[in-house]
């Protein structure tokens, strides 16, 4: 099945907003046979990133077609996935369409000067004070709340490892968490993720954000080996998927975003799942649990 | 405690009487001065800066003015800690006077960059984002003589340095004004724009070159970088 569109079939468009890669429109007519009165945007890469592979993306696209719509729901409730890849006239791929993000992933925040913004609810806040949230307005979650944060990021990457991609580049500002109607979170920018055996067709832009790099790929930094610095696999996902957990839980520590000591949180933690989270900081990558491990720990 | 490494950011503004000059209304909207515009440039930084929990340690920020003679018009700060009343205003004066801007930008950067490493930070090499709507009103050797030392090797803070022109500005002068010529660029306003709305585009293109910079930032001081406002408007921009 042909899972590409042409950008002249999309129809109107309207810019919700621009990053450093891509610019990414709401569009006001299109619609897909399978996604019904779903609102779906285009993220068209600039000129500088492209041109990206087609063939890369649709690996991407085409997993999620083939998945049994039962699965394919659940992945979608915690991926931004992309649905179509996009061509135009010039080289590879344009872009791809994605579903509109739901409203609850946005948090409502108040600026110094009384403005109100709605913002995409960033893992980033899930750092912040408490003084910080006050200031601004926004929520800051509880620690059962919280918790329940890293179960839905726990489960979401298990999915994710159990169809043999890797996401890659998580960090803080890669996925989004709600409170309401129901506490979780879900990964973005998920056109960089990569098939397993394959090479991301994006991840090179930015392989690991500054803060999250694992211990690997700083050992690689300082040997200036830009390969291994770069190396994306399971392993560094279980590392991230620490830092995390870490970082969502240390609850109202200055500069949280920045923490890698477990111990910051031995006391919001039961011992079982203390040393999980030890080991995804500490061991060996071969040795760091695996998100299922940590989904059937956080059952118990 | 590790040094955390912090990125200086100044905004240099024209304040010339020109920039008072009302533009043409649009479609029956009255546009804005230039001087309204660019006083909206610290707001739109500072909010951006509050949207993070992560950048307001990140960032510090300074406005200069300058038309017959310059000067600090918001010290070297934390903007999110700063209130929205205590923020003052860009006021118009005099000719435009590029030697006055650029010989109080050397004075003042060794000032703040002494006092960031005095409260324990690493200091990245500043950025320096400068506003003109016109040609300078010092001879010619003058300027190139202060901007060349401003920039000359020797000078250990000597900045990026990132010139704005709108309404009268020209490209082929403010493109002398890049620092340094291999990395960095001019954005001049292409003929017949309305000037506030260039310079709202300045501002957004700047709140983009300092968190993209600032999201760069390891918290260890190990890495990060000055990262350039993005070219990819050409609609606007030469």
């Amino acid at each position: 099945m042909a899972l590409i569109v042409r950008e002249a079939d999309l129809g109107p468009r309207k810019e919700l907003g621009r990053g450093g890669f891509a610019v990414v429109s709401l569009l006001s007519q299109y619609q897909l046979p399978e996604l019904p009165g779903r609102a779906l945007v285009y993220k068209k890469y600039k000129d500088k990133i492209r041109p990206v592979s087609v063939f890369g993306l649709s690996q991407l696209v085409d997993l999620r077609h083939g998945w049994e719509p039962a699965r394919r729901q659940q992945l979608d409730a915690a991926f931004n996935w992309p649905v179509r890849v996009v061509t135009d006239d010039g080289p590879g791929a344009s872009g791809v369409l994605l579903p509109l993000l739901d409203p609850s992933y946005f948090v409502r925040m108040t600026d110094s000067y009384g403005g109100v913004h709605e913002n995409p609810a960033e893992g980033q806040y899930l750092t912040a004070t408490r003084d910080w949230c006050t200031q601004r307005g926004v929520p800051f979650p509880t620690l059962e709340q919280r918790y329940a944060l890293c179960y839905s990021l726990v489960r979401a990457v298990g999915m994710l490892h159990k169809a043999e991609v890797v996401y890659g580049d998580l960090s803080h500002k890669n996925y989004l968490y709600r409170l309401t109607p129901k506490l979780s979170v879900t990964l973005v920018d998920c056109d960089s993720m990569r098939p397993r055996g394959q090479t991301s067709v994006l991840g090179g832009l930015q392989p690991h954000t500054p803060d999250w790099e694992p211990p690997e790929a700083l050992a690689a930094k300082r040997r200036n080996d830009g390969i291994g610095f770069a190396a994306q696999n399971y392993h560094t996902d279980r590392y991230k998927l620490g830092l995390a957990i870490l970082r969502i839980l240390a609850m109202d520590v200055p500069r949280a975003a920045e923490k890698r000591d477990p111990d910051l949180v031995r006391r919001h933690l039961p011992p079982h799942l203390f040393r999980l989270l030890q080991a995804s900081l500490t061991a060996p990558p071969a040795q760091r649990p695996d998100a299922r491990t940590w989904f059937e720990e956080m059952r118990r | 405690m590790t040094e955390m490494l912090v990125l200086p950011f100044y905004v240099v503004a024209d304040v010339s009487y020109s920039m008072t000059m009302k533009p043409p209304a649009v479609d029956g909207v009255a546009a804005l001065r230039p001087i309204d515009a660019a006083n909206e440039i610290v707001k739109k930084v500072k909010i951006a800066l509050e949207n993070s929990p992560l950048l307001g340690d990140k960032v510090r920020f300074a406005m200069l003015d300058f038309s017959d003679d310059a000067q600090v018009v918001i010290p070297m700060c934390d903007l999110t800690k700063v209130d929205p009343s205590q923020i003052p205003q860009l006021q118009a004066r005099g000719g435009t006077s590029y030697v006055a801007a650029l010989q109080l930008l050397k004075r003042q950067i060794p000032i703040d960059v002494g006092q960031l490493k005095a409260d324990g930070h690493k200091v990245h090499r500043p950025a320096v984002f400068f506003l003109t709507d016109g040609e300078p009103t010092d001879p010619d050797h003058e300027w190139k003589a202060s901007f060349a030392d401003l920039t000359d090797s020797s000078f250990k803070e000597r900045p990026n340095f990132i010139p704005f022109g709108v309404a009268e500005a020209k490209k082929e002068l403010l493109d002398q004004l890049v620092y340094p010529q291999q990395r960095m660029r001019s954005f001049v306003q292409r003929t017949g724009e309305d000037p506030s709305a260039a310079i709202t585009s300045m501002a957004e293109k700047l709140v983009g070159s300092i968190i993209a910079s600032a999201n760069s930032i390891q918290s260890d001081g190990m890495g990060g970088t000055f990262i350039l406002p993005d070219d990819d408007d050409g609609d606007v921009w030469l």
